[in-house]
């Protein structure tokens, strides 16, 4: 595809707009990615484990269902080897494998708003 | 395991860990109000842009994820009198599901009618499996008296067998079921249904309650059939009820 959009930037002035907007709109459908994002807009600083959790946590609440430490392994496995390596190439935060830290970088606030955080008057 | 008691303090020493990730306070510190009473530790993560009202997510005592599910359906779990166990049936709610979220969670201040719900979880079970054995301490004799029709009923079915422990004298009779009367102080504390599952062990399972103030209890439930195992020999070694 040749469309103009794809290899435009989505946004100003962060990390992520240099990339694709089809690979950022593949990575946001992802809901993976939606709850570790909206995550680290409070928690800046987190960990693979907190992560997993929160994931799981989000998944159970949105389809009234309770989450158990299968799940919880699925979504500790999904960050660990997709989500994370990806929103870290994307340059959104560093993921750390070694000791399964994760920071938050450079997400564009526009990225939060789309997903719904009040970002007030950040 | 030297007493009941000994079971109680064991659960209670399990402390857990309740992460409340809400970016409502209020409904946090509701939730710290409600566990007050119970050996679990509230914590209040503050998020913002997650569905409202929010979620919770339960650590056990070594910091592992036990399980998590959103505050809505926590409320359902967690207000019994607005919606009592024998109800959650006709709501969207898997009644199953809860009592094992709550697993060896101390639960404070049940009343009779709440303590005969959740004792009817476990009955549920023996009679489904119409095999093994069930050991109830009914505590008072007007309490067994009260649940005669039913446990007659139990000693008819099948291969189930149960035994009956309380603190007065009986001299009735409920088919072949084997009543202990025992003047042991735990007996006329302690409300307990405790089920061996036969020779499926996955089956097991046990609640323990202790009577603190009259009509008011506070005990656990549990599926961990050794926990289980360990209560029954105490019982049987104690007691000899030769169900």
């Amino acid at each position: 595809m040749d469309d103009w959009s794809n290899d435009a930037p989505l946004l100003d002035g962060a990390a992520a707009i240099d990339r694709p907007v089809d690979e950022l709109l593949q990575l946001l459908a992802d809901r993976c990615a939606r709850s570790t994002i909206v995550y680290l807009f409070s928690e800046p600083e987190t960990t693979l484990e907190q992560l997993a959790a929160i994931v799981a946590a989000d998944h159970a609440s949105e389809t009234e269902t309770i989450a158990t430490e299968i799940d919880y392994e699925l979504a500790r496995t999904q960050l660990y080897h997709s989500t994370l390596p990806r929103l870290d190439d994307l340059g959104l935060l560093a993921f750390h494998p070694s000791d399964g830290t994760i920071s938050e970088t450079d997400i564009p606030l526009a990225i939060y708003a789309v997903l719904g955080v009040d970002c007030g008057d950040e | 395991m030297n007493s009941l008691a000994d079971a109680l303090e064991r659960v209670e020493k399990r402390r857990k860990h309740l992460e409340i990730c809400t970016a409502d306070a209020a409904v946090a510190t509701e939730l710290q109000r409600q566990f007050a009473t119970r050996n679990v530790d509230v914590e209040h993560t503050p998020v913002a842009g997650f569905d409202e009202p929010g979620f919770a997510i339960v650590r056990g005592a070594d910091g592992g994820f036990a399980g998590a599910l959103g505050l809505d359906q926590f409320g359902a779990v967690l207000s019994p009198e607005r919606h009592p166990p024998w109800e959650l049936g006709t709501t969207d709610v898997d009644t199953s599901s809860l009592f094992d979220f709550l697993e060896q969670t101390l639960f404070a201040s049940y009343d009779r009618r709440q303590m005969i719900a959740a004792t009817r979880e476990i009955e549920e079970r023996a009679w489904r499996l119409g095999d093994g054995t069930l050991y109830v301490g009914f505590q008072r004799e007007s309490a067994l008296l009260e649940q005669a029709d039913v446990y007659e009923r139990f000693d008819d079915r099948d291969d189930l067998a149960v035994a009956v422990f309380i603190a007065d004298e009986w001299s009735g009779q409920i088919g072949d079921i084997s009543v202990v009367e025992s003047q042991a102080a735990e007996i006329g504390q302690f409300w307990f249904v405790l089920f061996d599952g036969a020779e499926n062990r996955d089956q097991s399972c046990g609640l323990l309650a202790a009577e603190r103030r009259p009509g008011e209890y506070y005990g656990f439930w549990t599926y961990d059939s050794e926990f289980v195992s360990e209560l029954i020999a105490y019982l049987e070694s104690t007691y000899d009820p030769n169900p």
